[in-house]
């Protein structure tokens, strides 16, 4: 058991005895992998450390004013070569410029072991994009390398766009591609650039990712390929990307490390202004078609429209174009879909909408044609193109169609808006009246002027009659054979309902009344022999006497003898006294 | 002959103002026509020719002229005549929509003093035009007069006796009074319209007074006192007042 372990243990003393005595000189060195540069370009930094290095940590680099700092990495190595221990420690930065020019990178200044040690100043030059010499291999750019092998990398992590000089809003792509030609055992994890100034729109992880081989450098190397579509959003002139990176883990020894891609610069242009039609947000080149499936429906009838965008391009950034319909035609929400595929280094898709048109009233709609404005990135310019839309006839439905549109929101109700105010238009009346008013015309003055004067006769009239007949006896007089006129035509009611007792009363009160007024008498107590003697000194003919007598007595024979008469009788006995009283009358005149 | 004579003459004046009408009428819708092509230049000629010299005084005729002087951007002399067709048709829609939009255009802005009863009076009495207070009075007063003879003449009939007092000579009352205050504001109450862009108004009627406050075309204003030496006095409906020059103003009454 000693015997078999006996010879190690020598050895391991042996070296533990010899160990400090090997280490006693360091040897410090610093390197760039490349002297000139682009400016989207990178340099690796290495700073080489051999001797008696011990534990010591990542040293601090001195302070880079133009270059920043992607991924750092170390590596140990140990030989023992013809009985001499050697170490040797490798320190990596991966840098990336700024800006163009020459850059000086100051020596690093550390310690080991109390004694000081100093690398010398490095220069680098770094050219514009399209001034660089070099060209840009995996090598130069970010790598991570491992043995002596450096002209082509284990590892190293690639990203480009597919369009360096994108619109605003034009949809791009954007890869990450992480080459290995060793066998990693530990995890591998990608973290994607942050892209700021950019929207990103996942992809589905099928099209998102990928797995292939490629040669690069003599080498066939595994590629994991992530995808990722970014669109400027709205900052225009030039845009960087950060890098990508991926953390990995080589074996089980060493630590974890990150690969970073190089940063990327694009140049986003501004979209010129549109000159026609109303864009639709659409970046790229497009076709688009609407259809419906009926042109002739009923009431209440549904018809299908799509509207369908296609083409390359910003396919889900697209808004689609809209129906313009008639206000008796509902439309109801549509239903959008999109489709899109990264075919190479190009978006393809299609946006379709598929839209349920209802028309609530009959009649015949002519649609407008459906325009669609879209920006061309080949044409480098606005192309709008329309599409004729068909005849819609809609008949009268039946049975639970509805005929018109109602409460259940058929029909959208809009508010009118005045758009603009103006005058109400002028009046077109051909009547032109003269005179303003009524009151200044001549026949409102003239004609109160006529009914006042009216008015004004009438009263004086009254006055001057009121003045004649001041004496009321006169006017009794005058009265007289108007008020027995005026009894006697009370007398008409008993004549008609054959009343004769009533009837000669009347009769006898007329006569009576007429003739005392005439003569100034009271009635009562006035005999016949009075009314004879009266008349006859007026010159009142015998007749006429005889007559008036004659009624008396008739009247008295009634009153007193229930004398029954026939309505002829009444008749005549009317007409006669009405007779007599105006013949009386013209006597009293005389 | 003499009989003939007069039938002769009433003759000849009843053609001649048809003639005159008539071509009253062609010069109308020949403004109408020029209105409608947008020459609202001759359009307002021709209107003022009917107004001024034909004496025509007509709703829709001051109205078109507040149109065409609206759209030719004169906002002073388009309210002054729509305000003027406006007391011949107080409730034309028309003629209410289109004054409203002319003193939109007005600068000034004055809160009225009055009372709620002088404004209420002022809303009654605007709200009918002198032609129908004035039929409506001779309607009152013809009743009153045929009434007052019918009265006179049956004075012991019971029934004429009431119609007469309860119900004539009411209405003959309240017809006149509402015919006096009619006339009055539409006669007597003299209003008037800033014509030209800004008018200095004065505390005395000559340019040499103080200038008491300012106002601005298409201000309403009430004529107080009219003089011989080219300058009005006028009065705010909040009090102000103050004298302007003749030349400035347009009066909207009398017709």
């Amino acid at each position: 058991m000693l015997r078999k372990i006996g010879k190690p243990l020598l050895i391991l003393l042996f070296l533990l005895t010899f160990v400090g005595m090997a280490y006693s000189e360091v040897n410090v060195a610093a390197s760039l992998s490349t002297d000139e540069i682009s400016l989207d370009g990178s340099v690796v930094l290495t700073l080489t450390l051999e001797g008696d290095v011990g534990n010591i940590d990542l040293p601090d680099l001195p302070k880079l004013d133009k270059l920043s700092v992607m991924n750092t990495s170390q590596s140990s190595q140990f030989s023992w070569i013809n009985g001499k221990i050697s170490s040797s420690k490798q320190f990596q930065y991966t840098l990336a410029p700024r800006e163009a020019g020459t850059i000086k990178i100051p020596s690093f200044q550390f310690t080991i072991a109390n004694k000081n040690y100093q690398t010398k100043e490095l220069v680098l030059k770094v050219v514009s994009s399209g001034q660089s010499r070099a060209v840009i291999s995996p090598s130069s750019v970010q790598q991570n390398t491992r043995g002596s092998n450096a002209s082509m990398p284990e590892v190293f992590l690639e990203s480009s766009v597919s369009k360096r000089d994108p619109y605003v809003g034009e949809q791009i792509i954007y890869k990450a591609k992480f080459y290995r030609r060793i066998r990693i055992f530990g995890d591998v994890s990608y973290r994607p650039p942050l892209f700021k100034g950019f929207v990103t729109y996942p992809l589905d992880k099928d099209k998102s990712t990928r797995t292939y081989q490629e040669t690069r450098g003599n080498h066939d190397y595994i590629v994991d390929e992530v995808r990722a579509i970014i669109v400027p959003a709205y900052q225009t002139n030039a845009i960087s990307i950060d890098p990508a990176k991926v953390t990995l883990q080589m074996s089980y020894f060493d630590p974890a490390q990150e690969v970073l891609s190089k940063p990327l610069t694009i140049m986003v242009l501004p979209l010129p202004s549109v000159s026609q039609g109303n864009a639709r947000g659409g970046i790229g080149d497009y076709r688009f078609s609407v259809s419906v499936d009926a042109t002739k429906v009923a009431v209440g009838d549904v018809i299908n429209a799509v509207v369908e965008v296609e083409g390359e391009g910003n396919v889900k950034d697209v808004m689609l174009p809209e129906l313009v319909l008639p206000e008796d035609i509902k439309k109801f929400d549509s239903k959008e879909s999109v489709d899109v595929k990264v075919d190479g280094d190009k978006l393809r898709g299609v946006k379709k909408a598929s839209i349920i048109l209802i028309p609530g009233v009959a009649g015949t709609y002519k649609l407008d044609p459906v325009s669609f404005t879209y920006f061309s990135v080949s044409k480098k310019k606005y192309i709008t193109s329309a599409i004729d839309m068909p005849a819609i006839t809609v008949i009268k439905g039946s049975g639970n169609n509805k005929q018109t549109a109602d409460s259940s929101g058929l029909v959208n109700k809009k508010t009118i808006n005045e758009l603009k105010e103006d005058l109400n238009y002028i009046k077109e009346t051909s009547r032109l009246e003269p005179v303003a008013s009524f009151n200044q015309s001549l026949f409102f003055k003239l004609s109160l002027l006529f009914g006042i004067s009216v008015l004004f006769i009438n009263i004086l009239y009254l006055f001057a009659k009121h003045l004649r007949y001041k004496n009321s006896d006169s006017l009794r007089m005058r009265n007289a054979v108007s008020k027995g006129l005026g009894i006697l035509q009370k007398a008409r009611k008993p004549m008609k309902e054959n009343t004769p007792a009533e009837f000669y009363l009347l009769i006898n009160e007329a006569v009576t009344i007429a003739v005392a007024d005439k003569f100034g008498v009271s009635s009562q107590g006035l005999t016949k022999t009075e009314i004879v003697d009266k008349c006859s000194g007026l010159g009142v003919p015998q007749e006429v006497i005889k007559k008036l007598i004659s009624i008396l007595d008739l009247c008295d024979i009634s009153r007193y003898g229930g004398k029954n008469s026939h309505n002829n009788e009444l008749q005549e006995m009317y007409n006669e006294t009405r007779m007599v009283l105006t013949e009386i009358d013209k006597y009293f005149r005389r | 002959m003499k009989k003939f004579s007069f039938l002769f003459i009433l003759f000849l004046m009843v053609t001649a103002t048809n003639c005159v009408f008539a071509d009253a009428t062609a010069t109308f819708k020949t403004a109408n026509d020029y209105y409608k092509s947008q020459d609202y230049g001759k359009a307002g000629q021709l209107y003022l020719e009917l107004a001024d010299n034909y004496g025509i005084k007509n709703a829709g005729l001051f109205y078109n002229l507040g149109n065409t002087f609206y759209k030719q951007g004169n906002i002073g002399k388009s309210i002054l005549y729509y305000e003027k067709a406006l007391l011949l048709a107080p409730r034309d829609k028309d003629i209410k929509d289109n004054l409203l939009i002319a003193q939109s255009k007005v600068i000034d802005k004055v809160e009225p003093t009055n009372s709620f009863g002088t404004m209420l009076l002022r809303t009654t009495l605007a709200y009918f035009s002198m032609n129908e207070v004035s039929w409506v009075f001779w309607l009152a007063a013809i009743s009153f007069l045929v009434g007052a003879l019918v009265f006179i003449n049956n004075r012991n009939n019971h029934r004429v006796q009431l119609t007469y007092y309860y119900a004539i000579i009411p209405l003959f009352i309240l017809s006149s009074l509402w015919f006096s205050f009619k006339y009055v504001s539409y006669s007597d109450i003299l209003r008037g319209i800033v014509l030209t862009e800004k008018v200095d108004v004065r505390s005395g009627p000559g340019e040499s007074f103080q200038t008491l406050f300012v106002v601005h075309e298409g201000f309403k204003f009430s004529i107080v006192k009219e003089t011989n030496s080219g300058w009005t006095r006028i009065t705010l409906d909040n009090g102000f007042n103050g004298w302007i020059p003749d030349n400035v103003c347009g009066k909207i009454n009398p017709l």
